[in-house]
């Protein structure tokens, strides 16, 4: 069975779109499909409808016409029209309300897509490790005569998460997953503690 | 003034941290899926270490090095560094494959010179004339060339869908109204949080969105390994490049005008220039467009290199960068304490002048480190994706907190990595997302106060009485218009 790749399937997208001379987007975002514009819309309508209820709600010390929420509500207005617009044109698309009353079926078809849960993955090692650094801080000072080497919670956390990024994706051995990981976040704490002298996230 | 800046440009320390900038740049570039805008994201907590001079000197080094960066896995790899580099790739790649990878390289590097130079010249003509007209800007003129900046670059970004790229710009609004607002200090959208009314900093939803975001859709991605391929020779003779001149110079002012533009960034630069060049090649060369053609690399390495210039010169007269890459810039400066617009020459003379001479110099070390760099990037291309992709991760995290020293910046980096990651996947364009976080706060501020302004003026009257802003109304209508009915046609 042949497996598309989709590194080369973006290639040759733009390949493609050089080809007919048609540019279609300066971040090389994904294609959407019709629902998926008819869920974003009303993520986005919800969005612009609570940021309109917050506004609405500041206190007006001076004249309406400098009032803190003016600016806020007209663009929360706006994005609902816009909203409402990317609802309508994913509608004449194709798409359909019952989109959401199909939750678990989406959630499974998303479930599906390998490349997804190996996103779910790396996004909950990201996370966690970004909260590990914040949370479990710790800053070991070990005076070495000439001058004080230091090992705090970032270097830690990081190797780790690195190490278990690395095996996941890389799927070298452990000991080549530790020497990158170790290599790198040492050398870069080296550069940014003693080189350009900034703290570094957790310790020191 | 001049001299003084020549002289401090030029200086020892300055010439070493541009090389740096200039080498971290062209390494970035050349690795694939490391864009430009990464590299300025990532880098200005490094920058921010940096005295104000060699900060700038830096910052300008790695986007002189990244744009071209970019051109070295194009032709050796047929993978392109960063998005601009496609049409280099298109052309380039067969001509590695004939044996002449290490030639349309060198073509790929001169060009990139004249299209720095191009955009250099024409920022450096076109900066006291914007400048001039932009000291008659006043509130309502700013609001509107801030709503003008989002709404292009919402155009622009998103090419076929401009809807979605205003969107992006309507939340990047949003999300800039959250903090103390500026003229009552009325806390917006802080749900009680005491560290929320700072506001959100911009340096962090950079980081994230072209950082971490990047990340997060590369890395589960299976994708192909890097294959390195022999160079051979470099420098091309100097009648490839005389041959194609004309070309350069109509890419040149095609980058510069487009790097002008907010939100058209290298990319649309590079994809412009590259089309009409196949339109207005001789018969003779364009049988050879798509299967190799040196006319092509030129084209679109020079319009992607000069755009660096041209994205410069909003950013520097009116505060609106030209692109996202530029908007690292802009932060950077104002990490430093520089504001720029039109006040630029009064609040921070000979500033510009140096930073024209900063764009010179790197241009200069940019093509010497390029011809040397282009054998050890060969050999980094055998490092799979898969390796190089989470090493950013720490660099995300030290980027986002050297900024302020506040791990509440990384959270917020976290946050735009996931959001950018879900916007991503449901086709949003980021740039313009990132511009309105810039330019919400100078909209906020200069609606209301115009509206002040206007409060007991008619209509009439202030039509009549700001051309300026009149103008730009109907340009910002326009805009709007130009998005929803032209694409439909």
């Amino acid at each position: 069975m042949y497996m598309s790749n989709p590194a080369e399937d973006a290639l040759s997208r733009e390949k493609k779109q050089i080809e007919a001379s048609v540019f279609v987007g300066e971040e090389g975002e994904d294609p959407s499909t019709p629902n998926m514009n008819m869920v974003a819309a009303l993520f986005l309508a919800l969005f612009g409808l609570l940021a309109i209820y917050f506004a609405w709600d500041l206190s007006v010390p001076d004249s309406f016409y400098t009032a803190p929420g003016l600016l806020p509500i007209l663009v929360g207005i706006t994005l609902v029209g816009m909203a409402a617009g990317l609802a309508h044109t994913a509608w004449k698309s194709g798409a359909s309300l019952r989109v959401l009353t199909r939750k678990n079926r989406l959630i499974a078809q998303f479930m599906a897509d390998v490349e997804n849960r190996r996103s779910l993955v790396l996004m909950g090692l990201v996370a966690a490790y970004v909260f590990a650094v914040d949370f479990l801080g710790f800053d070991l000072r070990i005076p070495l005569g000439f001058f004080t080497f230091q090992f705090g919670s970032y270097e830690l956390f990081s190797i780790i998460a690195l190490i278990a990024i690395l095996k996941i994706f890389w799927r070298a051995s452990y000991l080549y997953c530790a020497l990158v990981a170790v290599g790198w976040v040492m050398a870069l704490a080296a550069v940014f503690r003693y080189g350009f002298r900034i703290l570094l996230p957790g310790s020191g | 003034m001049l001299i003084e800046n020549i002289l401090l440009a030029l200086s020892p320390y300055m010439l070493f941290i541009c090389l740096l900038g200039v080498t971290l740049g062209i390494l970035w570039g050349a690795m694939p899926g490391l864009s430009t805008t990464m590299a300025m994201a990532l880098l200005i907590g490094l920058s921010a270490t940096m005295d104000q001079y060699p900060a700038i000197m830096f910052m300008l080094g790695v986007y002189t090095g990244s744009v071209f960066g970019g051109a070295i896995s194009a032709v050796l790899i047929n993978i392109p560094g960063t998005p601009d580099a496609v049409p280099t790739m298109i052309e380039g790649h067969p001509l590695a494959l004939r044996g002449e990878g290490g030639l349309a390289l060198g073509t790929a590097i001169a060009a990139s010179f004249i299209g720095n130079w191009v955009g250099i010249i024409l920022l450096i003509v076109f900066i006291p004339v914007i400048l001039l007209l932009a000291l008659e800007f006043r509130s309502w003129e700013m609001f509107l060339l801030a709503m003008w900046g989002i709404a292009i670059c919402g155009s622009m970004a998103s090419g076929s869908s401009p809807l979605k790229g205003w969107i992006s710009g309507w939340v990047g609004l949003l999300i800039a109204f959250v903090g103390l607002d500026s003229i009552h200090g009325v806390p917006r959208y802080t749900f009680g949080s005491l560290i929320l009314e700072d506001g959100i900093s911009y340096v962090p939803i950079l980081i994230g969105l072209f950082g971490l975001t990047e990340v997060l859709k590369v890395l589960p991605q299976t994708s192909p390994a890097a294959i390195p391929t022999a160079v051979g020779r470099v420098v091309p003779p100097f009648r490839t490049i005389r041959k194609y001149a004309r070309s350069a110079v109509r890419s040149g002012l095609i980058g510069t005008i487009i790097g002008a533009i907010p939100g058209a960034g290298a990319n649309v630069a590079s994809f412009l220039s590259y089309d009409i060049g196949r339109r207005r090649a001789s018969p003779e060369e364009q049988k050879k467009w798509g299967k190799g053609s040196y006319e092509g690399i030129v084209c679109a390495e020079v319009a992607n290199n000069a755009n660096v210039g041209g994205s410069m010169l909003p950013t520097l007269t009116l505060g609106i960068p030209g692109n996202a890459a530029a908007a690292a810039i802009l932060a950077a400066l104002e990490l430093k304490n520089v504001v720029v617009g039109p006040s630029i020459q009064i609040e921070h003379p000979g500033l510009i002048y140096f930073i024209y001479i900063a764009l010179i110099v790197a241009n200069f070390l940019m093509y010497g480190m390029a011809i040397a760099l282009v054998k050890p990037c060969v050999k980094l291309f055998a490092l799979p994706r898969t390796v190089l992709m989470p090493l950013i991760l720490p660099l995300c995290v030290i980027g986002a907190f050297a900024v302020n020293l506040n791990f509440f910046d990384v959270y917020i980096m976290l946050a735009a990595g996931l959001v950018g990651y879900l916007l991503r996947r449901f086709g949003f364009p980021l740039a313009p997302m990132v511009l309105a976080v810039i330019l919400g706060p100078l909209a906020d501020e200069n609606l209301r106060r115009s509206l002040l302004i206007f409060e007991d003026e008619s209509w009439w009257s202030i039509i009549v009485d700001h051309p300026i802003g009149t103008v730009l109304v109907f340009v910002v209508l326009f805009t709007f218009y130009d998005g929803i009915f032209r694409r439909k046609g």
